[in-house]
This record gives C-alpha cells, sequence and structure tokens, in this order.
C-alpha cells in the first residue's frame, strides 16, 4: 500500500468514528423524541 | 438345420444362467481363509480400523546415513510444508542460497544436475519434490524382520 | 428541510416527560445503538461471512495447524486479518470498502479470477502484517510468554536471535501457515 493510500485511510477511518457516534445519537434522539411526542400533551406543545 | 442350432443355443444359454449365478456368489464369497497380511486378517468387504497415526519426531540433529548414496532422512517435521508449483518450503532452508545461514544441510551438487549430467543453474524439475526420496522420521516398531547391514566403511 | 428544524425544536424544548424517564430512554438506546453496532460489526468477521467471497481461501485453512489440532483451539478469518483493537478495527472496517468495490465489480468472482489475483493480496497483507509487527500473531502468541526449551532446535535458533532482537517479525518466515502459497519465485527467503 502506497503512503498516499494509507494517508487516505487512516483520514476515512478515523473520521468513520465520530460519524458512527453522530449518527448513534441522532437515531436514538429521533426515537425517544418520536417516543415522548406521543406521551406529550397535545395542547402545550 | 438352423432349428436345430436354435434350439441348441437356447439350452446352452439355459444352461449357463445357473453357471453364472453361481458364479457371482462366488465372487461374494470374501472369505480370505485366515490369511494374514500387513493389513490383518481382515475380509475383503470390512474396513478395517486405521492404525492410530504415527507421531512423526519433532527437532532433531541429522540422522546418519546406513548406505552410501541414501537420500537423507528428514529429522523434522514437515507438516504443511508446501512443496508445489508455486512454493518450495524445504529450499527455504536447504538451498545453496540459504543453507548457510540457516545452518541446515546443503542439498547435494547430483539436484542441480540434468538427467544427462549436465549442471544446471537451479534446482533440476526431477529433482524438487523433496518428499520422493526424502522423508520424515516415527518411532515405531518395524512392520517386518529386517537383518540389514551397514557397508563397513559406515559402520 | 421542516422536518429537521421540527426536530431540533424538539430537542432544545424542556420535556414535560420526568428526567428519570428521558435519561433512562437515553441509557436504554445508547446500549441498543451500541449492542446492534457490535453485533453487526462482529457479523462481518464471521467465518461464513469471509466466505461468501473467499471461499477457496476459507476451505484451504482446514488442513492446517489453526484449524484442527490437538487441543481444539482455533483461529478463524478475523483472528488474523482484523486488528483487535477497535480503533484499528474501525479503521480497517472502513479500507474494506475497497474490497465490497472489488466484489460488486466482480474481480475475484471465479476461482481463476481468485488464482490470478492471489499474489497481489497476498502481498498486501504480508505488507500490512510486517507494518504491524505481526500484531494478529501475537494476539495470541506472545514473545514474552515463549518457552524457548519446549521448542525445536530450529524453532530457538530463529527465535532467540532474529525475532528477538526484533530484526524480523513473525510474518517474514511463516507465510502461508493457514493458507495454500501463491507465486513465491521473489519473494525474499523463497526459492
Amino acid at each position: 500500500m502506497s503512503t498516499l493510500e494509507y494517508i487516505i485511510w487512516q483520514i476515512l477511518g478515523y473520521s468513520a468514528m465520530p460519524l458512527i457516534l453522530l449518527i448513534g445519537f441522532v437515531g436514538v434522539s429521533v426515537f425517544t423524541v418520536w417516543i415522548l411526542s406521543l406521551t406529550s400533551d397535545k395542547e402545550r406543545s | 438345420m438352423k432349428q436345430v442350432l436354435i434350439a441348441l443355443l437356447v439350452t446352452g444359454a439355459l444352461y449357463s444362467l445357473p453357471v453364472q449365478s453361481t458364479e457371482v456368489a462366488n465372487i461374494e464369497n470374501v472369505n480370505n481363509g485366515g490369511v494374514a497380511s500387513l493389513r490383518g486378517i481382515t475380509e475383503l468387504d470390512t474396513t478395517r480400523k486405521a492404525d492410530p497415526m504415527k507421531r512423526v519426531e519433532k527437532d532433531r540433529s541429522p540422522i546418519d546415513r546406513d548406505y552410501v548414496y541414501q537420500p537423507p532422512l528428514i529429522p523434522h517435521q514437515t507438516r504443511h510444508y508446501e512443496v508445489s508449483l508455486n512454493a518450495n518450503k524445504c529450499l527455504s532452508c536447504h538451498s545453496w542460497k540459504y543453507a548457510g545461514e540457516m545452518g541446515a544441510t546443503k542439498i547435494s551438487v547430483t539436484h542441480y544436475q540434468s538427467r544427462e549430467g549436465q549442471v544446471l543453474s537451479d534446482v533440476s524439475p526431477r529433482r524438487y519434490f523433496c518428499l520422493q526420496c526424502h522423508v520424515t522420521q516415527a518411532d515405531a516398531a518395524p512392520l517386518v524382520e529386517n537383518e540389514f547391514k551397514r557397508v563397513d566403511s559406515l559402520r | 428541510m421542516k422536518l429537521v428544524s421540527n426536530f431540533w425544536r424538539k430537542l432544545c424544548k424542556p420535556s414535560n416527560a420526568a428526567v428519570g424517564v428521558v435519561i433512562g430512554m437515553g441509557f436504554v438506546g445508547g446500549i441498543l445503538f451500541w449492542g446492534a453496532f457490535n453485533t453487526g460489526m462482529e457479523a462481518t468477521n464471521s467465518e461464513a461471512f469471509c466466505a461468501s467471497c473467499h471461499e477457496p481461501i476459507v476451505n484451504e485453512i482446514k488442513e492446517t495447524i489453526h484449524y484442527s489440532n490437538r487441543s481444539g483451539v482455533r483461529a478463524i478469518c478475523s483472528d488474523c486479518h482484523v486488528p483487535h483493537n477497535w480503533a484499528d478495527k474501525i479503521v480497517r472496517k472502513v479500507q474494506a470498502s475497497k474490497e465490497v468495490f472489488a466484489f460488486v465489480m466482480g474481480n475475484i468472482s471465479t476461482e481463476e479470477k481468485f488464482y490470478a489475483r492471489r499474489k497481489h493480496l497476498a502481498l498486501r497483507e504480508w505488507q500490512r502484517m510486517k507494518e504491524n509487527d505481526s500484531q494478529e500473531c501475537r494476539n495470541c502468541h506472545d514473545f514474552d510468554f515463549m518457552d524457548f526449551s519446549e521448542q525445536g532446535q530450529r524453532s530457538v535458533k530463529q527465535h532467540s536471535t532474529a525475532l528477538a532482537s526484533g530484526e524480523k517479525t513473525c510474518v517474514d518466515c511463516h507465510k502461508g501457515i493457514a493458507h495454500q502459497l501463491p507465486d513465491m519465485s521473489d519473494v525474499p527467503g523463497w526459492q
């Protein structure tokens, strides 16, 4: 593997980690907000 | 005349039928008459339980030869040492290129000769498959009695 | 767009659900997400998954010591080919997107294509192992705990010199231990 290829994969790999966590956070929050919106008072929202 | 011939053929065929069937019966009879061989006294149609595998000696110093021109025995394990079109694991230590560095026995000059005795630059294809002549050793009892004695010069 | 801004407004607004409920949902959601993510990643580490493209090689391991041996401990593809350390594993998995692309292009879709490309693939893997000092071997075979008195003469000779000094690493000698080899004619240490 050439150095350039190596650097590209390192950058892509390490940038994938926060992306995974962010996607997880968004996924969980979307689900939570949806559940909470089902139980919230309709007049107040 | 023709009718007689046909009648003869038909009767002949009828007589030969029972003969053929007894022959088949004879083939099915596989009793070996109690004759023992290296395979034991197992009858031909049964499969005998295999003997346990012998353990190949792991690693030891070279084994002395018993006669002149004997292919040296392999004093170590060779499990999964690939010898194929692509690779020859034996030569990674025993070739002239690596023998010194690896402290291995060099293959003899005969391995670099063609059938006509002409010297080649690399191992001759007819000497490439090491295990054809050189074999690993296991500590096992001889199958038959052996009275072989070494030649005087090697004794 | 409206959906996103709506969602953002909801995220910023206090909920009238109890704090415990919100925290609990976040906690459980977090566990579920992480579990699902790791299960998915482990699925791509399974032997069956590897075999779906690399069938011929997965069969080759069966006669080697890493598959059949006296004590029944065995290594599967990912034990040697995927880093165990989490960060390195993610980098390798992202890199594998290139291999998914090769799969879609059908680079090794038949055995003939695979054998033609085998040397290239093997050289890449040996280079990777050399660069990380054969880390995947060392995950199980720790040099510090090797007992030379239990090893054969030949092993001791190599391990106590070249390996101990760090001059060589495992894969320099132990090539093709779980596979058949490609054409080795110009590989150092081979005829």
